[in-house]
C-alpha cells in the first residue's frame, strides 16, 4: 500500500508504472513482506501546479445602509450679489454629496463634496437648468434630492 | 440514323401510352434535394418549348407552345433546322410526368398523338392555365387539346388515373383568355402581339354565346354594329354576350391584361409600359359602367437614365393587392425603349393610390453574370411564398419591398434579393415558365440557341433552397379585404396562396358563410396556375350582411398543411346601381380600438435596452444610449381621429454616470444599469432619479430584469448576479455564476443568464433558481456545432450569446449567438485544414434550450437539428416575441434588419431598421428596436402585420441622442465597424468588425489566419489602444495603419473592400502600402478605432469595493517592479511598442506578412482580468499559466506569485496613465 501511496503522490498511476517498466515488469501490491524491496523509482521533478483559470474576483460585501438616512432635508437656495447660487442643507449620514447641474443649453456639470453646502457659479447658470443633489453612503449607494429648477439669470 | 432513332422513340412512346402502370403515381418525398442552385435533371426536350407546367394531383402536366419550338425529331442533320413539311403542331406534344422521384422524373404518358392533326395544349394566352373544381368530376386541369384532366388514384393502372374530359362547357365557360384566370367573363387583353385598338372594352358573359352558337355563325362578321363594337380581333361569338362596354383606352391609355379581384378590375400593362388602371366593376350585370378609381403610370428612370413607364411583358397578381410585372429589355422600335430586363411590383391595396413597391433591374453590370447575363429575358412570373421566379432568377419580393422604401435597390441590396440559377450552363432555359415544387424548381424553356448543338427546351429541375420545404402554404392576401365594409353584393372573392398545391386538397377547402343565417352559400371556384383561388357566388350576396370566408385543409405539393384561415367582410345596402366603392378597411374609429392585437398575448421577461408599456399606448418609451451616457425618453401618442400612432423625442437624462446598458420597469420605477460606474439607478416615470445602488467597483452591471418587487442584475465583470429589494433599496443577495454573465430571461422562478464569451469548446447558460434565495441550479452547456462546413452551414462554438428569451410555458429558451469556427486553418494539428473564408469564419446561430431536460436541444452536435443557422447574415443581437408567442423577432446587428418568423403560417418577413439593431421591446401595436450606431429607435407598427400579414409595416425612426459625443467621422466609423455591408464587407453579409470585436472588445478566440500570411492569432480588445498610437497593429505588427484592414476585408471577409476596386494585390505589403485617404469609410473606421482610448478602458473587479488595490495587489505591484516586468510592459499603457521573442513562437505561430515570424509585439496589460486567453496563440488560459511559460517563467515564491497575479488582474483605467492627458 505504501507503494501505491507513493505513486499517487508522484502523480503517476500504476498503469503508467507498468508501461514504463516494460512488459516483463511485475509489481505486486498484495504482500509487502514476502517480496523483495520494491524497485526504487525516482519521481520526476514535480512540475509547478498551473492554474487553468484566473481566480474569481474577490467577493464584495452586501451593503445594508438604510438609504432613507441619506435623504437631503432643509435644502436652502440663496443668490449672492454676484449671481452665484448658494446651496445648503442639513447634515445627514451621507459619506459625500454630488451636485449635478444640467444647464438648459445641455451643458452638464458635477461637483463632489463632503460638505453640506455648495455653490453654482453665475457663469454656469446663465441659461438656467435643473439641479439635483445626490447623497452617498460609504459604498456608493445614493439617494437623489427632488429636482431643483434654476432660473436663467436675467 | 436520325430517322431510325425517331421510329424507335415513337414505338417507345406508344408503348408508354398502352402499357399501364399498376401503382398510383405518388407525391415526391419531402427530403433534402441538395444545395441551392444544384441541377438535378433535364426532361422533355423532345416535347417542345415548354409553356405551362401545372399538376393535377401528383401528375405534372407539361403543355408546350408550338411557335418557337425546335423539332428534335425531323431535323436536317447538316443545318440542325427542322426539315420542311414538319408542321409546328407536330413538333410539340402535351405530356404528363411522374414526379415521385424529383431527382429522376419520368414520363407518365404522352397526351397528344404524333400526327399533324393533334394540336398541342397551350391554353390561356399560352402561359397560363387553371384547375376548375367540378362537383362531380373533381379538379379539372384545363389542358384544352389534351382535355380537362382529372386525377383518380383509385384507377391506377388504367387510363382513368389521368382522365380526359373534353366537354369544357359542362362547367359553364371555356377558359381561353387571360381574364379567365380570375373571372368567368371575357375581357380582351391589349397585348402587343397583333395589337388591336379598335372597338370597345367589353365585359362579355363567357357562359352565353351570342345567338347562333359557337359554330354557326362562327363570328359576328357581317354585323356592322357588333364589328364596330368588338374590333377585328374579337369577333368570335364564343367569346360571350356583351354586357357593358366603354372606351377604356381613351379613358386610361393603359394597355395590357385584365385581372378581376373582388369587385375590382385591374388592367396591368404589357410591354407598352402604360402602367395600371383600377376599376370598380360592381353593378356591371345591371349595365352600370365601371368606375375608374385610378390610373397609375409614373415614369420610372432606369439606371441608364432612360425613362419609361411601368409595364412588363407579362404580369401576375400576388396577394390580391399587388401586380408583379416581368419586363423584357426592349429596343424601342415598336414599344417604349427599356434598357434592362426588370421586375416591378405595383401595390394597389388602396386602389385609388397604387404605387411601385419594388423595382429590380437585372444585368446592370455587364462584367458580372450574377446579376444577369445575355440570356436574361424575364417573360413570365410565378410564385412560391414571398419569392417570385422569373426567368432564371429567384426574387425575394418581401425583402425587395422592404429595401425599396428609399425608392431604389442598390447593388448590395440586389445581391440580397436576387439569386440567379445557372440554366444555360446546364443546357436549360428558364424564360418560359417556372413551377416551384417545394425545394425544387422546374424551369420550362425553349431552345435558346437554335443553331448550336444544344437544345435547351423542355424542363430542367433545379434545387431552389438549401433546406427541404417544411413551410406550410399560407394566404398572401385576398379580396374583399379582412373586415372590409360596404362590399358590393355582386363581388367575387379571391384568395391567393402562392404555392403549388395538391389540387385534391383545394376541393371543398373553401366555405363562405352568411353570419346572419349561419348558412353557407353556393359558388363555383377555380385555382389559377399561380395559386389564386377565384370564388364566384352563384347568386348575389345578401345586403348589409357579414360573411365569413374559411379556408382549411389545403396542402402544398410536398404535403405541408396550411393552417386554417378565416376572414370576414360586410356587404353594402345592395344598391348595385349607386353603391360607392368600398375603401381600405380601417379599424373602427374608437380610441379603445387599441390595442390592435386582440389574440392571446405574451410579453416575455427579459433584459433589454428599451422599456415600453405593454398595453397602454400613450406611455413613454425609455431607451439607453451607452456611448453617450444618457437615457432618452420617447413620447408615444395615439391619435383617436386618425388611429395613427406617432412618436417624438421628449428628453434625455444625463446623470454623469457611464454607459447605461439596460433598463426595466419595476413597479412605478424604471431601473437602469450603468456598466462602467457600477450603478443601478432607479427613476420615477417623470425621469427624475430617486436612488442608486452601487454594485461594487469594476463589477459592471450590464443587464437586469425585475419581478415581484425584486430586480436581478447580471454583473459582467465579477461574474455575479445580484438581487435588489426595491422597497428596502438594498442588495439582499450576491451569487457567483461564472465568467461574463450577460443576457437575462426570467420565467417564474427560473432565471437564465447567458455567458457572453464562451469557453473554448462550448457555450454556457447559467440556470438560477430564484424561488427563495438565489441558487445556481446548473450551468447548461451549449454544444459546439460539428456539422460539415459548406456555403450555407458550418461548425463552430456558439459565442457572444447576446440575447435570450423563454417561452410562456417555460419549456424552451432561444438565444442569439455567433458561431466561431476556430477549428479551421492549416496549422499543424488542425481538425479542419480548410482556410477560413467568408462563409465559414463567423456564422449566426439561434440556440434552442430544452428547459424540461435542461439541455441544448441540439442533442447531436453533428446534426442541424434545433440549432438554427441563419445564412447570409451576421451578428444576431436581440430576440423577443411579437406579442403573439408564435411570432418571434430577431434583430441582425450586422445587417440592419429585424427578421420576423411566424410559426403559425411558416412565414418570415424582414423589417428594415436603423444601424446595428440590438434589443427590442414589443407591445400590442408597436415593436421598438434599439439602433445602436444610428443613435435611434425604430418604432414598427406591427398591427397590420399581426392582423393582415402586411410585411411592409410603417416604420418610424426617432433619434435618441441630441448631442453626439463622437465626432461625425468617428460615428461614421462606428457604423462601418458594425455593418457587414454588401458587397464592401463581404459577398453575403456574414461578418462585420464587431463579429469578433463586439463593443470593440475581444471574443476570447484564437484564429488560424495562416492563409493571410500569419498564423494562430488571439483576438485582442481594441479598447484603450487608440489604434496605432502604440505602434503597429496585431501581434505581428503587420499593419501600420488601421486602414490596412482593407486587406482583411478583401481576403478574409470576401468583400470588395471599402476602397473602390481592388486595393491589395497578391504581393502588396500593408506596411509599405499607403491605405489612408483612399476611402472616406475606411478613414472613418480608422478615426473611430484610433479614438478608442483610456475612457474605453474598464475598471477591474479585482479591486476593493471602493476601487483601491487590495493588500495583495499592492504587494504584487512591488513584485512587478522588482522582477523588471516593466522593462517591456512599461508604465503608462503597460507596453513598449516593440517586438520581442519571449519564447512563445512555435510552428503554429506561422509567419508575419508571409515571411518568418521572429518576434511578437508587446501586448498591453490593461484589462488582463478580461482578456484571457493570453499570448499571441492563446496558449495560456490564466495569468498563472503565463508565469509558467517560456521567458515569462519567473522565480517567485508562491506568495509573490499570488500577489503579482492579483496586481496584474487589477490593472485597469486607474493605472492607465495617459501621457496624452499628462
Amino acid at each position: 500500500m505504501k507503494l501505491v501511496n507513493e505513486l499517487t503522490k508522484s502523480g503517476l498511476s500504476v498503469m503508467t508504472i507498468l508501461l514504463l517498466s516494460g512488459c516483463n515488469a511485475s509489481i505486486s501490491i498484495e504482500d509487502e513482506t514476502d517480496n523483495p524491496e520494491p524497485p526504487i523509482i525516482s519521481p520526476p521533478t514535480p512540475e509547478p501546479v498551473v492554474v487553468n483559470y484566473n481566480p474569481k474576483p474577490p467577493a464584495k460585501s452586501l451593503n445594508t445602509t438604510d438609504l432613507a438616512s441619506l435623504t437631503i432635508t432643509n435644502l436652502q437656495l440663496q443668490d449672492d450679489s454676484s449671481g452665484n447660487l448658494l446651496l445648503s442643507w442639513d447634515e445627514s449620514n451621507a459619506h459625500s454629496y454630488r451636485i449635478l447641474f444640467t444647464a438648459n443649453t445641455g451643458e452638464f456639470n458635477t461637483l463632489v463634496t463632503s460638505n453640506n453646502q455648495a455653490s453654482l457659479t453665475a457663469a454656469s447658470r446663465l441659461s438656467g437648468g435643473q439641479l439635483f443633489i445626490e447623497s452617498f453612503d460609504e459604498f456608493g449607494n445614493s439617494v437623489f434630492s427632488a429636482p431643483i429648477q434654476v432660473g436663467a439669470i436675467q | 440514323m436520325k430517322l431510325f432513332n425517331y421510329l424507335v422513340h415513337a414505338c417507345a412512346a406508344v408503348g408508354i401510352v398502352t402499357s399501364f402502370q399498376t401503382l398510383a403515381v405518388e407525391y415526391p418525398s419531402n427530403q433534402d434535394y441538395g444545395t441551392k442552385g444544384e441541377f438535378l435533371a433535364k426532361r422533355g426536350t423532345e416535347y417542345g418549348r415548354t409553356a405551362i407546367l401545372m399538376p393535377v394531383g401528383p401528375i405534372l402536366i407539361n403543355l408546350p407552345e408550338a411557335p418557337g419550338t425546335t423539332s428534335t425529331t425531323f431535323i436536317d442533320p447538316i443545318t440542325g433546322e427542322p426539315l420542311d413539311g414538319i408542321t409546328l403542331n407536330n413538333r410539340t406534344r402535351d405530356s404528363a410526368w411522374d414526379l415521385s422521384d424529383l431527382t429522376n422524373p419520368s414520363l407518365y404518358r404522352q397526351l397528344t398523338c404524333d400526327t399533324d392533326d393533334c394540336h398541342p395544349g397551350m391554353p390561356i394566352a399560352a402561359h397560363a392555365t387553371v384547375v376548375r373544381f367540378d362537383p362531380n368530376k373533381g379538379p379539372l386541369l384545363y389542358g384544352r387539346n389534351s382535355g380537362d384532366l382529372s386525377h383518380h388514384p383509385e384507377l391506377a393502372g388504367t387510363d382513368g388515373e389521368l382522365n380526359t374530359n373534353e366537354n369544357y362547357w359542362d362547367w359553364g365557360y371555356d377558359p381561353i383568355a387571360y381574364v379567365h384566370m380570375t373571372a368567368p367573363y371575357y375581357i380582351r387583353s391589349y397585348w402587343n402581339y397583333g395589337f388591336d385598338n379598335q372597338g370597345q372594352y367589353i365585359i362579355r358573359d363567357s357562359s352565353k354565346h351570342i345567338e347562333g352558337g359557337p359554330i354557326n355563325p362562327w363570328s359576328v362578321e357581317g354585323n356592322p354594329e357588333l364589328e364596330a363594337l368588338f374590333g377585328p380581333t374579337n369577333l368570335g361569338v364564343w367569346l360571350g354576350e356583351p354586357i357593358v362596354h366603354w372606351d377604356h383606352l381613351a379613358a386610361t391609355g393603359v394597355t395590357g391584361f385584365p385581372t378581376w379581384l373582388g369587385n375590382l378590375l385591374v388592367v396591368a400593362s404589357d410591354q407598352q409600359s402604360t402602367g395600371l388602371a383600377v376599376y370598380d366593376v360592381s353593378g356591371f350585370k345591371q349595365g352600370r359602367l365601371p368606375r375608374l378609381l385610378s390610373v397609375y403610370n409614373e415614369q420610372r428612370t432606369e439606371p441608364s437614365g432612360n425613362t419609361v413607364g411601368v409595364g412588363g411583358y407579362w404580369v401576375e397578381a400576388y396577394g390580391a393587392s399587388k401586380m408583379v410585372y416581368s419586363a423584357r429589355a426592349l429596343d424601342g422600335i415598336d414599344v417604349p425603349k427599356r434598357d434592362y430586363p426588370s421586375l416591378f411590383i405595383v401595390d394597389f391595396l388602396d386602389p385609388e393610390n397604387p404605387k411601385v413597391t419594388c423595382e429590380i433591374f437585372f444585368d446592370q453590370d455587364e462584367n458580372n453574370d450574377s446579376d444577369g447575363d445575355g440570356s436574361s429575358d424575364p417573360m413570365y412570373v410565378n410564385f412560391q411564398d414571398e419569392y417570385a421566379y422569373v426567368d432564371h432568377f429567384q426574387v425575394n419580393m418581401a425583402l425587395c419591398e422592404t429595401l425599396f422604401e428609399d425608392g431604389q435597390i442598390d447593388a448590395q441590396e440586389f445581391d440580397q434579393i436576387v439569386y440567379k440559377f445557372d440554366d444555360i450552363a446546364n443546357q436549360c432555359d428558364g424564360s418560359q415558365y417556372f413551377r416551384p415544387i417545394g425545394q425544387v424548381g422546374i424551369f420550362g424553356g425553349y431552345d435558346w440557341w437554335v443553331t448550336d448543338d444544344v437544345n435547351e427546351q423542355g424542363m430542367c429541375f433545379f434545387v431552389t433552397s438549401d433546406e427541404p420545404d417544411t413551410r406550410a402554404p399560407y394566404v398572401a392576401g385576398h379580396r374583399p379585404l379582412a373586415e372590409q365594409v360596404g362590399v358590393p353584393i355582386d363581388t367575387f372573392i379571391h384568395v391567393h396562396i402562392p404555392e403549388t398545391l395538391r389540387t385534391e386538397t383545394v376541393e371543398n377547402a373553401v366555405s363562405v358563410t352568411n353570419l346572419t343565417t349561419n348558412e353557407s352559400i353556393d359558388f363555383r371556384y377555380q385555382l389559377a396556375h399561380t395559386g389564386m383561388i377565384s370564388i364566384w357566388p352563384n347568386e348575389n350576396l345578401a345586403a348589409n350582411t357579414q360573411y365569413q370566408v374559411s379556408v382549411s385543409g389545403i396542402q402544398d405539393f410536398m404535403g405541408n398543411t396550411m393552417q386554417d384561415y378565416q376572414f370576414s367582410f360586410t356587404t353594402n345596402d345592395g344598391d348595385l346601381l349607386n353603391g360607392a366603392t368600398p375603401g381600405i378597411p380601417v379599424t373602427p374609429p374608437e380610441p379603445d380600438a387599441e390595442p390592435s392585437y386582440s389574440g392571446v398575448s405574451y410579453f416575455p421577461t427579459k433584459s433589454s435596452q428599451i422599456s415600453c408599456a405593454q398595453t397602454e399606448q400613450n406611455q413613454d418609451v425609455w431607451v439607453v444610449n451607452p456611448d453617450n451616457d444618457t437615457i432618452a425618453i420617447i413620447t408615444s401618442s395615439f391619435h383617436s381621429d386618425t388611429l395613427e400612432k406617432t412618436h417624438s423625442y421628449k428628453m434625455e437624462i444625463n446623470l454623469g454616470y457611464e454607459t447605461p446598458t439596460s433598463i426595466t420597469q419595476t413597479g412605478e420605477l424604471k431601473a437602469v444599469t450603468y456598466q462602467n460606474d457600477d450603478k443601478v439607478v432607479f427613476f420615477n416615470t417623470d425621469g427624475q432619479p430617486q436612488f442608486s445602488i452601487d454594485t461594487g467597483h469594476g463589477t459592471q452591471p450590464i443587464n437586469l430584469v425585475s419581478q415581484d418587487g425584486f430586480v436581478y442584475v447580471a454583473l459582467y465583470a465579477s461574474g455575479e448576479v445580484i438581487k435588489i429589494n426595491v422597497s428596502t433599496k438594498q442588495i439582499v443577495q450576491r451569487l457567483y455564476l461564472g465568467s461574463t454573465p450577460k443576457a437575462m430571461a426570467l420565467n417564474g422562478d427560473r432565471l437564465l443568464v447567458t455567458r457572453f464569451i464562451s469557453a473554448l469548446d462550448h457555450g454556457s447558460v447559467y440556470d438560477v433558481d430564484i424561488s427563495q434565495n438565489m441558487s445556481l441550479t446548473r450551468t447548461i452547456t451549449v454544444n459546439k456545432i460539428l456539422v460539415p462546413d459548406d456555403i450555407d452551414h458550418g461548425s463552430g462554438v456558439p459565442n457572444y450569446l447576446r440575447s435570450i428569451v423563454i417561452d410562456s410555458a417555460g419549456e424552451f429558451a432561444y438565444i442569439t449567438a455567433n458561431k466561431a469556427n476556430t477549428d479551421r486553418g492549416s496549422r499543424a494539428g488542425s481538425t479542419n485544414s480548410e482556410a477560413l473564408d467568408d462563409d465559414n469564419t463567423v456564422r449566426s446561430i439561434i440556440v434552442t434550450l430544452d428547459l424540461t431536460n435542461n439541455i441544448d436541444s441540439n442533442i447531436d452536435a453533428t446534426s442541424r437539428d434545433n440549432a438554427i443557422d441563419l445564412d447570409n447574415v451576421s451578428d444576431p443581437a436581440g430576440i423577443t416575441y411579437l406579442v403573439n408567442e408564435q411570432i418571434n423577432a430577431i434583430s441582425l446587428q450586422g445587417n440592419n434588419v429585424v427578421l420576423v418568423t411566424n410559426a403559425e403560417n411558416n412565414t418570415t418577413a424582414r423589417f428594415r431598421v436603423g444601424g446595428a439593431p440590438q434589443e427590442m421591446c414589443s407591445n400590442l401595436r408597436t415593436l421598438y428596436v434599439k439602433n445602436f450606431t444610428d443613435r435611434s429607435i425604430s418604432a414598427i407598427d406591427i398591427s397590420s402585420y399581426l392582423n393582415q400579414g402586411d410585411i411592409n409595416p410603417n416604420v418610424e425612426t426617432i433619434s435618441t441622442v441630441a448631442t453626439e459625443t463622437l465626432s461625425a467621422e468617428e460615428l461614421k466609423g462606428l457604423q462601418v465597424f458594425y455593418h457587414s455591408s454588401i458587397p464592401q464587407m463581404g459577398n453575403e453579409g456574414y461578418m462585420s468588425c464587431a463579429s469578433c470585436h463586439d463593443g470593440a472588445g475581444h471574443d476570447g478566440r484564437t484564429w488560424d489566419i495562416t492563409s493571410l500570411g500569419e498564423g494562430l492569432r488571439n483576438t485582442i480588445s481594441l479598447n484603450g489602444s487608440n489604434g496605432t498610437r502604440f505602434g503597429n497593429l496585431h501581434w505581428s505588427g503587420n499593419f501600420d495603419e488601421v486602414q490596412d484592414f482593407e486587406l482583411q476585408i478583401e481576403r478574409l471577409n470576401g468583400g470588395d473592400g471599402l476602397v473602390q476596386g481592388q486595393t491589395f494585390g497578391a504581393n502588396d505589403d500593408p506596411i509599405s502600402h499607403v491605405s489612408a485617404n483612399l476611402s472616406n469609410d475606411l478613414d472613418a473606421l480608422a478615426a473611430y478605432i484610433n479614438g478608442l482610448g483610456k475612457q474605453r478602458v474598464k475598471h477591474s473587479p479585482y479591486r476593493t469595493y471602493n476601487g483601491d488595490l487590495t493588500d495583495s495587489a499592492s504587494r504584487g505591484q512591488q513584485v512587478f517592479t522588482d522582477k523588471n516586468c516593466n522593462s517591456c510592459h512599461q508604465s503608462d499603457a503597460f507596453r513598449d511598442g516593440n517586438m520581442h521573442d519571449v519564447g512563445t513562437i512555435t510552428a503554429a505561430s506561422g509567419n508575419r506578412l508571409g515571411a518568418a515570424l521572429t518576434a511578437i509585439r508587446t501586448p498591453t496589460l490593461i484589462e488582463l482580468w478580461d482578456s484571457a486567453p493570453y499570448f499571441h496563440n492563446g496558449q495560456a488560459n490564466s495569468i498563472d499559466q503565463v508565469l509558467n511559460t517560456a521567458d515569462h517563467k519567473v522565480e517567485l515564491t508562491e506568495q509573490e506569485k499570488a500577489d503579482l497575479i492579483q496586481y496584474l488582474l487589477s490593472i485597469d483605467r486607474k493605472l492607465y496613465v495617459d501621457d496624452i492627458e499628462l
